[in-house]
Protein backbone atom coordinates (compact mmCIF):
# COMPACT_ATOMS: atom_id res chain seq x y z
CA UNK A 1 0.00 0.00 0.00
CA UNK A 2 1.18 3.37 -0.94
CA UNK A 3 0.79 4.71 2.72
CA UNK A 4 2.61 1.65 4.06
CA UNK A 5 5.95 3.47 1.98
CA UNK A 6 5.43 6.67 3.35
CA UNK A 7 4.95 5.54 6.84
CA UNK A 8 8.32 3.27 6.80
CA UNK A 9 10.06 6.17 5.10
CA UNK A 10 8.80 8.31 8.29
CA UNK A 11 10.09 5.25 10.62
CA UNK A 12 13.29 5.65 8.80
CA UNK A 13 13.92 9.60 9.02
CA UNK A 14 12.93 9.05 12.33
CA UNK A 15 16.03 6.81 13.12
CA UNK A 16 15.26 3.29 12.57
CA UNK A 17 18.13 1.57 10.86
CA UNK A 18 17.75 0.37 7.15
CA UNK A 19 20.10 -2.58 6.68
CA UNK A 20 22.48 -1.62 9.48
CA UNK A 21 22.57 2.34 8.68
CA UNK A 22 20.35 5.15 8.83
CA UNK A 23 18.74 6.13 5.69
CA UNK A 24 20.37 10.01 4.91
CA UNK A 25 23.70 7.65 5.77
CA UNK A 26 22.62 5.78 2.53
CA UNK A 27 21.50 8.41 0.50
CA UNK A 28 24.32 10.60 1.21
CA UNK A 29 27.04 7.78 0.77
CA UNK A 30 25.22 7.53 -2.93
CA UNK A 31 25.50 11.47 -3.08
CA UNK A 32 29.03 11.21 -2.42
CA UNK A 33 30.46 8.42 -4.49
CA UNK A 34 28.09 10.29 -7.51
CA UNK A 35 29.94 13.76 -7.06
CA UNK A 36 33.04 12.34 -6.48
CA UNK A 37 33.84 10.43 -9.00
CA UNK A 38 31.87 12.71 -12.11
CA UNK A 39 33.99 15.92 -10.32
CA UNK A 40 36.82 13.69 -11.45
CA UNK A 41 35.26 12.87 -15.00
CA UNK A 42 34.12 15.88 -15.69
CA UNK A 43 38.15 17.48 -15.07
CA UNK A 44 39.93 14.81 -16.78
CA UNK A 45 37.11 14.79 -19.50
CA UNK A 46 37.36 19.18 -19.67
CA UNK A 47 41.27 19.03 -19.85
CA UNK A 48 41.64 16.29 -22.45
CA UNK A 49 38.93 17.40 -24.73
CA UNK A 50 40.29 20.89 -24.82
CA UNK A 51 43.54 19.11 -25.93
CA UNK A 52 42.10 16.86 -28.42
CA UNK A 53 40.11 19.84 -29.60
CA UNK A 54 42.80 22.14 -29.91
CA UNK A 55 45.62 19.83 -31.54
CA UNK A 56 44.06 18.63 -34.71
CA UNK A 57 46.41 15.37 -35.08
CA UNK A 58 45.16 14.19 -32.24
CA UNK A 59 41.51 15.26 -32.40
CA UNK A 60 40.11 12.66 -34.41
CA UNK A 61 41.75 9.88 -32.01
CA UNK A 62 40.42 11.44 -29.33
CA UNK A 63 36.89 11.31 -30.87
CA UNK A 64 37.36 8.06 -31.61
CA UNK A 65 38.08 6.78 -28.46
CA UNK A 66 35.73 8.26 -26.61
CA UNK A 67 32.72 7.17 -28.88
CA UNK A 68 33.94 3.86 -28.20
CA UNK A 69 33.82 4.24 -24.71
CA UNK A 70 30.35 5.84 -24.93
CA UNK A 71 29.44 2.97 -27.13
CA UNK A 72 29.73 0.40 -23.44
CA UNK A 73 26.63 0.49 -21.79
CA UNK A 74 27.33 1.47 -18.26
CA UNK A 75 26.90 -2.06 -16.96
CA UNK A 76 29.44 -3.81 -19.52
CA UNK A 77 32.03 -1.99 -17.10
CA UNK A 78 31.45 -4.60 -13.98
CA UNK A 79 33.92 -7.04 -15.69
CA UNK A 80 36.61 -4.36 -15.88
CA UNK A 81 35.44 -2.87 -12.48
CA UNK A 82 35.44 -5.82 -10.65
CA UNK A 83 39.00 -7.35 -12.29
CA UNK A 84 40.66 -3.59 -11.42
CA UNK A 85 39.63 -3.07 -8.17
CA UNK A 86 37.26 -6.40 -7.13
CA UNK A 87 34.30 -5.49 -4.80
CA UNK A 88 33.46 -1.93 -3.26
CA UNK A 89 34.29 1.64 -2.87
CA UNK A 90 36.46 2.05 -6.15
CA UNK A 91 34.61 -0.30 -8.18
CA UNK A 92 31.69 1.88 -7.86
CA UNK A 93 33.10 5.11 -8.59
CA UNK A 94 35.18 3.62 -11.84
CA UNK A 95 32.10 2.61 -13.68
CA UNK A 96 30.45 6.52 -12.65
CA UNK A 97 34.11 7.60 -13.88
CA UNK A 98 34.13 5.72 -16.95
CA UNK A 99 30.25 6.47 -18.08
CA UNK A 100 30.54 10.14 -17.34
CA UNK A 101 33.92 10.57 -19.06
CA UNK A 102 32.50 10.05 -22.81
CA UNK A 103 30.16 12.89 -23.12
CA UNK A 104 31.54 15.21 -21.68
CA UNK A 105 35.00 14.73 -23.32
CA UNK A 106 32.84 14.77 -26.86
CA UNK A 107 31.04 17.94 -26.03
CA UNK A 108 34.05 20.33 -24.85
CA UNK A 109 36.74 18.17 -27.92
CA UNK A 110 34.28 18.93 -30.56
CA UNK A 111 33.62 22.40 -29.63
CA UNK A 112 37.24 23.71 -29.24
CA UNK A 113 37.70 22.14 -32.87
CA UNK A 114 35.18 23.89 -34.24
CA UNK A 115 35.92 27.08 -32.59
CA UNK A 116 36.08 29.68 -35.74
CA UNK A 117 39.48 30.61 -37.07
CA UNK A 118 38.27 33.91 -37.32
CA UNK A 119 37.52 34.37 -33.72
CA UNK A 120 41.53 32.95 -33.02
CA UNK A 121 42.80 35.33 -36.21
CA UNK A 122 40.88 38.82 -34.50
CA UNK A 123 41.81 37.85 -31.01
CA UNK A 124 45.40 37.70 -32.32
CA UNK A 125 44.92 41.04 -34.15
CA UNK A 126 43.14 42.46 -30.86
CA UNK A 127 46.68 41.47 -29.38
CA UNK A 128 44.81 39.44 -26.76
CA UNK A 129 47.15 37.46 -24.31
CA UNK A 130 46.50 33.48 -24.35
CA UNK A 131 44.34 34.24 -20.73
CA UNK A 132 42.57 36.77 -21.80
CA UNK A 133 41.48 34.86 -24.93
CA UNK A 134 41.08 31.86 -23.31
CA UNK A 135 38.39 33.57 -20.51
CA UNK A 136 36.98 35.82 -23.05
CA UNK A 137 36.64 34.39 -26.17
CA UNK A 138 37.11 30.57 -25.44
CA UNK A 139 35.48 29.43 -22.82
CA UNK A 140 32.11 31.47 -23.51
CA UNK A 141 32.28 29.82 -26.88
CA UNK A 142 32.72 26.55 -25.55
CA UNK A 143 30.36 26.73 -22.25
CA UNK A 144 27.06 25.99 -23.74
CA UNK A 145 28.99 22.43 -25.29
CA UNK A 146 30.57 22.04 -21.79
CA UNK A 147 27.23 22.61 -19.96
CA UNK A 148 25.27 19.70 -21.78
CA UNK A 149 28.46 17.67 -22.02
CA UNK A 150 28.33 17.68 -18.29
CA UNK A 151 24.13 17.80 -17.95
CA UNK A 152 24.41 14.03 -20.01
CA UNK A 153 27.35 12.91 -18.11
CA UNK A 154 25.33 13.67 -14.88
CA UNK A 155 22.65 11.77 -15.63
CA UNK A 156 24.11 8.79 -16.90
CA UNK A 157 26.26 8.58 -13.87
CA UNK A 158 23.96 8.68 -12.25
CA UNK A 159 22.03 5.98 -13.31
CA UNK A 160 25.19 4.00 -13.11
CA UNK A 161 25.98 4.61 -9.52
CA UNK A 162 22.52 3.03 -8.73
CA UNK A 163 23.41 -0.50 -10.99
CA UNK A 164 26.95 0.05 -9.69
CA UNK A 165 25.90 0.03 -6.13
CA UNK A 166 23.51 -2.83 -6.91
CA UNK A 167 26.50 -5.12 -8.25
CA UNK A 168 29.96 -4.08 -7.10
CA UNK A 169 29.32 -2.08 -4.31
CA UNK A 170 29.63 -1.76 -0.34
CA UNK A 171 27.19 -2.00 2.00
CA UNK A 172 26.19 1.25 2.00
CA UNK A 173 23.55 3.45 -0.94
CA UNK A 174 20.57 3.42 -2.40
CA UNK A 175 21.33 0.95 -5.11
CA UNK A 176 22.52 -1.00 -2.02
CA UNK A 177 18.67 -0.54 -0.66
CA UNK A 178 17.01 -1.90 -4.10
CA UNK A 179 19.54 -5.11 -4.18
CA UNK A 180 19.04 -5.86 -0.53
CA UNK A 181 15.38 -5.50 -0.15
CA UNK A 182 14.92 -7.36 -3.48
CA UNK A 183 16.49 -10.72 -1.10
CA UNK A 184 14.07 -10.27 1.18
CA UNK A 185 11.12 -9.05 -0.28
CA UNK A 186 11.39 -5.39 1.70
CA UNK A 187 9.47 -4.11 -1.61
CA UNK A 188 8.27 -0.47 0.62
CA UNK A 189 12.21 -0.10 1.41
CA UNK A 190 12.71 -0.48 -2.27
CA UNK A 191 10.55 2.28 -3.21
CA UNK A 192 11.55 4.40 -0.63
CA UNK A 193 15.25 4.35 -2.40
CA UNK A 194 13.56 4.65 -5.49
CA UNK A 195 11.68 7.27 -4.69
CA UNK A 196 14.91 9.11 -3.65
CA UNK A 197 16.58 8.14 -6.69
CA UNK A 198 14.01 10.27 -8.72
CA UNK A 199 13.95 13.02 -6.34
CA UNK A 200 18.10 13.62 -7.18
CA UNK A 201 17.05 13.12 -10.43
CA UNK A 202 14.33 15.31 -10.55
CA UNK A 203 16.19 18.24 -8.61
CA UNK A 204 19.26 18.31 -10.79
CA UNK A 205 17.25 18.09 -13.80
CA UNK A 206 14.57 20.91 -13.09
CA UNK A 207 16.92 22.75 -10.19
CA UNK A 208 20.28 22.79 -11.72
CA UNK A 209 20.83 22.08 -15.54
CA UNK A 210 17.70 23.84 -16.58
CA UNK A 211 18.34 27.03 -14.93
CA UNK A 212 22.16 27.19 -15.83
CA UNK A 213 21.05 26.40 -19.29
CA UNK A 214 18.52 29.18 -19.34
CA UNK A 215 21.50 31.50 -17.77
CA UNK A 216 23.81 30.54 -20.23
CA UNK A 217 21.57 30.61 -23.45
CA UNK A 218 20.53 34.49 -22.12
CA UNK A 219 23.69 35.60 -20.75
CA UNK A 220 25.95 34.53 -24.05
CA UNK A 221 23.35 35.24 -26.25
CA UNK A 222 22.92 31.54 -27.89
CA UNK B 1 53.87 58.59 -47.82
CA UNK B 2 53.71 55.06 -48.88
CA UNK B 3 51.56 52.57 -45.98
CA UNK B 4 51.21 49.53 -47.95
CA UNK B 5 52.47 47.71 -51.05
CA UNK B 6 52.07 44.33 -52.85
CA UNK B 7 54.72 43.23 -55.45
CA UNK B 8 54.00 40.05 -57.84
CA UNK B 9 51.60 38.83 -54.76
CA UNK B 10 50.16 35.47 -55.10
CA UNK B 11 48.20 33.38 -53.61
CA UNK B 12 47.43 29.88 -53.78
CA UNK B 13 44.81 27.62 -51.92
CA UNK B 14 45.62 23.50 -52.12
CA UNK B 15 42.46 21.77 -51.79
CA UNK B 16 43.25 18.58 -50.19
CA UNK B 17 39.90 16.42 -50.63
CA UNK B 18 40.42 17.43 -54.61
CA UNK B 19 44.10 17.06 -54.85
CA UNK B 20 44.27 20.35 -56.74
CA UNK B 21 45.59 23.91 -56.60
CA UNK B 22 43.62 26.73 -56.96
CA UNK B 23 45.40 30.30 -58.06
CA UNK B 24 42.81 32.40 -56.30
CA UNK B 25 45.61 35.87 -56.66
CA UNK B 26 48.39 36.12 -59.54
CA UNK B 27 50.81 38.67 -59.50
CA UNK B 28 48.84 41.67 -57.48
CA UNK B 29 50.66 44.47 -57.57
CA UNK B 30 49.87 48.24 -56.03
CA UNK B 31 50.79 51.01 -53.75
CA UNK B 32 48.51 52.55 -51.63
CA UNK B 33 49.41 55.90 -49.52
CA UNK B 34 48.65 56.94 -45.83
CA UNK B 35 45.21 58.12 -45.36
CA UNK B 36 43.89 57.26 -48.96
CA UNK B 37 40.48 55.41 -49.26
CA UNK B 38 40.58 52.35 -51.59
CA UNK B 39 37.31 50.19 -52.74
CA UNK B 40 37.87 46.92 -54.77
CA UNK B 41 35.53 45.77 -56.92
CA UNK B 42 34.71 42.79 -59.20
CA UNK B 43 32.92 39.28 -59.81
CA UNK B 44 32.47 37.01 -57.54
CA UNK B 45 35.04 34.72 -56.99
CA UNK B 46 37.96 36.87 -58.39
CA UNK B 47 40.04 37.43 -55.18
CA UNK B 48 38.40 40.21 -53.33
CA UNK B 49 38.65 38.79 -49.91
CA UNK B 50 41.40 36.81 -50.19
CA UNK B 51 43.61 40.32 -50.96
CA UNK B 52 42.02 41.81 -47.80
CA UNK B 53 42.76 38.45 -45.80
CA UNK B 54 46.51 38.11 -46.63
CA UNK B 55 46.56 41.99 -46.00
CA UNK B 56 44.94 41.17 -42.76
CA UNK B 57 47.24 38.67 -42.03
CA UNK B 58 44.18 36.46 -41.84
CA UNK B 59 45.36 34.15 -44.73
CA UNK B 60 49.49 33.60 -45.75
CA UNK B 61 50.85 34.87 -49.10
CA UNK B 62 52.17 31.83 -51.57
CA UNK B 63 54.24 33.96 -53.03
CA UNK B 64 55.60 37.55 -53.68
CA UNK B 65 55.89 40.53 -51.49
CA UNK B 66 53.66 42.43 -49.46
CA UNK B 67 54.25 44.97 -47.23
CA UNK B 68 52.91 47.17 -44.31
CA UNK B 69 54.89 50.28 -43.30
CA UNK B 70 57.78 48.39 -44.85
CA UNK B 71 57.95 45.23 -43.17
CA UNK B 72 56.40 42.03 -44.40
CA UNK B 73 52.79 41.20 -43.35
CA UNK B 74 53.14 37.69 -41.61
CA UNK B 75 50.32 36.89 -38.79
CA UNK B 76 47.32 39.78 -38.08
CA UNK B 77 47.99 43.09 -36.08
CA UNK B 78 46.00 45.75 -34.20
CA UNK B 79 47.68 48.15 -37.04
CA UNK B 80 45.40 46.25 -39.35
CA UNK B 81 42.21 46.27 -38.34
CA UNK B 82 39.95 43.44 -40.54
CA UNK B 83 36.27 43.79 -40.25
CA UNK B 84 34.41 40.88 -41.77
CA UNK B 85 30.98 40.14 -43.41
CA UNK B 86 29.36 39.73 -40.06
CA UNK B 87 31.48 42.86 -38.32
CA UNK B 88 33.35 39.99 -36.01
CA UNK B 89 32.07 41.13 -32.80
CA UNK B 90 32.15 38.96 -30.06
CA UNK B 91 28.04 37.96 -29.09
CA UNK B 92 28.27 37.23 -25.68
CA UNK B 93 29.83 40.46 -24.82
CA UNK B 94 27.84 43.79 -24.92
CA UNK B 95 29.10 46.78 -27.17
CA UNK B 96 31.27 48.28 -24.81
CA UNK B 97 32.76 44.86 -23.36
CA UNK B 98 33.78 44.07 -26.98
CA UNK B 99 35.01 47.76 -27.74
CA UNK B 100 36.99 47.35 -23.72
CA UNK B 101 38.20 44.09 -24.95
CA UNK B 102 40.72 45.89 -27.92
CA UNK B 103 42.03 48.54 -25.87
CA UNK B 104 45.64 47.09 -24.58
CA UNK B 105 46.05 50.23 -22.14
CA UNK B 106 45.02 49.26 -18.47
CA UNK B 107 44.62 52.71 -17.29
CA UNK B 108 41.04 54.24 -18.14
CA UNK B 109 39.70 51.38 -20.44
CA UNK B 110 36.39 52.45 -20.00
CA UNK B 111 36.78 55.99 -20.29
CA UNK B 112 38.69 55.42 -23.58
CA UNK B 113 35.35 52.91 -24.87
CA UNK B 114 33.13 55.65 -24.02
CA UNK B 115 34.92 57.71 -26.11
CA UNK B 116 34.91 55.60 -29.20
CA UNK B 117 31.18 54.93 -28.91
CA UNK B 118 30.75 58.59 -28.55
CA UNK B 119 32.35 59.30 -32.14
CA UNK B 120 30.47 56.53 -33.54
CA UNK B 121 27.19 57.82 -32.23
CA UNK B 122 26.65 54.90 -30.23
CA UNK B 123 27.33 55.88 -26.50
CA UNK B 124 23.54 55.10 -26.05
CA UNK B 125 23.67 51.50 -27.08
CA UNK B 126 26.68 50.88 -24.74
CA UNK B 127 25.11 48.16 -22.63
CA UNK B 128 23.29 46.41 -25.57
CA UNK B 129 23.85 43.21 -26.60
CA UNK B 130 25.31 42.48 -30.11
CA UNK B 131 22.73 40.67 -31.69
CA UNK B 132 20.18 43.94 -30.20
CA UNK B 133 21.78 45.97 -33.00
CA UNK B 134 21.30 46.17 -36.44
CA UNK B 135 23.29 45.48 -39.46
CA UNK B 136 24.51 49.02 -39.70
CA UNK B 137 24.98 49.35 -36.29
CA UNK B 138 27.25 46.19 -35.70
CA UNK B 139 29.80 47.56 -38.66
CA UNK B 140 29.91 50.49 -36.61
CA UNK B 141 30.82 48.94 -33.41
CA UNK B 142 33.30 47.31 -35.49
CA UNK B 143 34.75 50.75 -36.30
CA UNK B 144 34.98 51.54 -32.92
CA UNK B 145 36.86 48.99 -31.67
CA UNK B 146 39.26 49.89 -34.68
CA UNK B 147 39.01 53.47 -33.15
CA UNK B 148 40.00 51.77 -30.02
CA UNK B 149 42.96 49.96 -31.55
CA UNK B 150 43.83 52.95 -33.04
CA UNK B 151 44.90 51.37 -36.27
CA UNK B 152 46.42 52.18 -39.21
CA UNK B 153 44.44 50.54 -41.70
CA UNK B 154 40.93 49.80 -41.93
CA UNK B 155 39.93 46.59 -43.83
CA UNK B 156 36.13 46.21 -44.50
CA UNK B 157 35.10 42.93 -46.39
CA UNK B 158 31.47 43.72 -48.15
CA UNK B 159 30.34 45.23 -44.89
CA UNK B 160 26.99 46.43 -45.69
CA UNK B 161 26.26 43.64 -48.26
CA UNK B 162 22.73 42.65 -46.27
CA UNK B 163 21.59 45.99 -45.52
CA UNK B 164 19.11 47.89 -48.17
CA UNK B 165 19.65 50.56 -50.49
CA UNK B 166 18.60 53.18 -48.22
CA UNK B 167 20.27 52.36 -45.18
CA UNK B 168 23.52 51.41 -46.93
CA UNK B 169 23.51 55.22 -48.35
CA UNK B 170 23.24 56.47 -45.22
CA UNK B 171 25.55 54.78 -43.66
CA UNK B 172 28.14 55.53 -46.88
CA UNK B 173 27.73 59.15 -45.78
CA UNK B 174 28.50 58.38 -42.19
CA UNK B 175 31.65 56.30 -43.10
CA UNK B 176 32.36 59.30 -45.33
CA UNK B 177 32.03 61.87 -42.67
CA UNK B 178 34.04 59.26 -40.07
CA UNK B 179 36.82 58.72 -42.31
CA UNK B 180 37.06 62.51 -42.57
CA UNK B 181 37.52 63.00 -39.05
CA UNK B 182 39.62 60.13 -38.30
CA UNK B 183 42.07 60.31 -40.78
CA UNK B 184 42.18 56.61 -41.45
CA UNK B 185 43.84 55.03 -44.59
CA UNK B 186 40.57 51.97 -45.90
CA UNK B 187 40.46 49.22 -47.87
CA UNK B 188 36.44 48.69 -48.79
CA UNK B 189 35.96 45.52 -50.69
CA UNK B 190 32.03 45.85 -51.64
CA UNK B 191 29.71 44.88 -54.89
CA UNK B 192 28.70 48.41 -55.37
CA UNK B 193 30.16 49.78 -57.96
CA UNK B 194 27.77 53.52 -56.67
CA UNK B 195 29.27 52.93 -52.98
CA UNK B 196 32.99 52.75 -54.58
CA UNK B 197 32.48 55.83 -56.49
CA UNK B 198 30.91 57.67 -53.72
CA UNK B 199 33.76 56.62 -50.58
CA UNK B 200 36.66 56.36 -52.60
CA UNK B 201 40.08 57.92 -53.58
CA UNK B 202 40.75 55.05 -55.95
CA UNK B 203 38.88 52.09 -57.26
CA UNK B 204 40.92 48.65 -57.80
CA UNK B 205 38.78 46.92 -60.36
CA UNK B 206 39.79 42.95 -60.36
CA UNK B 207 39.02 39.88 -62.16
CA UNK B 208 38.98 36.57 -62.19
CA UNK B 209 40.70 33.34 -63.39
CA UNK B 210 43.31 33.59 -61.58
CA UNK B 211 42.38 37.01 -59.53
CA UNK B 212 44.22 40.26 -60.43
CA UNK B 213 43.81 43.74 -60.57
CA UNK B 214 42.51 44.73 -64.00
CA UNK B 215 42.57 48.54 -63.76
CA UNK B 216 43.34 50.89 -61.29
CA UNK B 217 40.74 54.12 -61.34
CA UNK B 218 41.65 57.51 -59.93
CA UNK B 219 38.30 59.23 -58.70
CA UNK B 220 38.29 63.07 -58.38
CA UNK B 221 37.10 65.11 -55.16
CA UNK B 222 34.70 66.25 -56.80
CA UNK B 223 31.99 64.26 -58.16
CA UNK B 224 29.01 65.28 -59.60
CA UNK B 225 26.31 63.08 -60.96
CA UNK B 226 27.60 62.86 -64.68
CA UNK B 227 31.11 62.33 -63.62
CA UNK B 228 29.49 59.53 -61.40
CA UNK B 229 27.64 57.79 -64.19
CA UNK B 230 30.35 57.89 -66.38
CA UNK B 231 32.74 56.48 -63.92
CA UNK B 232 30.30 54.28 -63.20
CA UNK B 233 29.47 52.95 -66.91
CA UNK B 234 33.41 52.82 -67.43
CA UNK B 235 34.01 50.07 -65.14
CA UNK B 236 30.88 48.59 -65.54
CA UNK B 237 31.97 47.67 -69.61
CA UNK B 238 35.57 46.84 -67.83
CA UNK B 239 33.14 43.85 -66.29
CA UNK B 240 31.51 43.24 -69.27
CA UNK B 241 34.58 42.93 -71.17
CA UNK B 242 36.14 40.95 -68.54
CA UNK B 243 33.48 37.97 -68.66
CA UNK B 244 34.12 35.48 -71.39
CA UNK B 245 32.07 32.31 -71.21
Amino acid sequence: MPQNVFYRFYEFLSGELLYEHHILKHFFASLKRWLFAYVLAALFAFCLGFMSGWFEKIHKLGVMSATLLQMMPGLAWIPFAMLLFGIGERATLFMIFMTAFPPIFLHVSTAVANLPKEYVKIGQMMGLSRGVFLGKILFPYLLPSLVVGLHIGLAIGWRVLIAAEMVVGGSQGLGYIIIQSRWLLDFESAFISIGLICLVGLFSEKFVFTRVEEYIHQRLRI
Amino acid sequence: MRLLSAKNLSKTYYLQKDNICILALSNVNFEIQKGEFISIVGPSGCGKSTLLKLIAGFEQKSSGVLLFDDKEIKIPHSERNYIPQDSGLFRWLNVLENVKLAINKKEDKQKNAFECLDKIGLKKFAKAYIDELSGGMKQRVALARALAMESKLILLDEPFSALDEVSREKIDNELLKFFAQNEMTTILVTHSIKEAIILSDRIFVMDANPGHILKTLQVKKEKNSSYKEELYEEILSLFKNSFTF
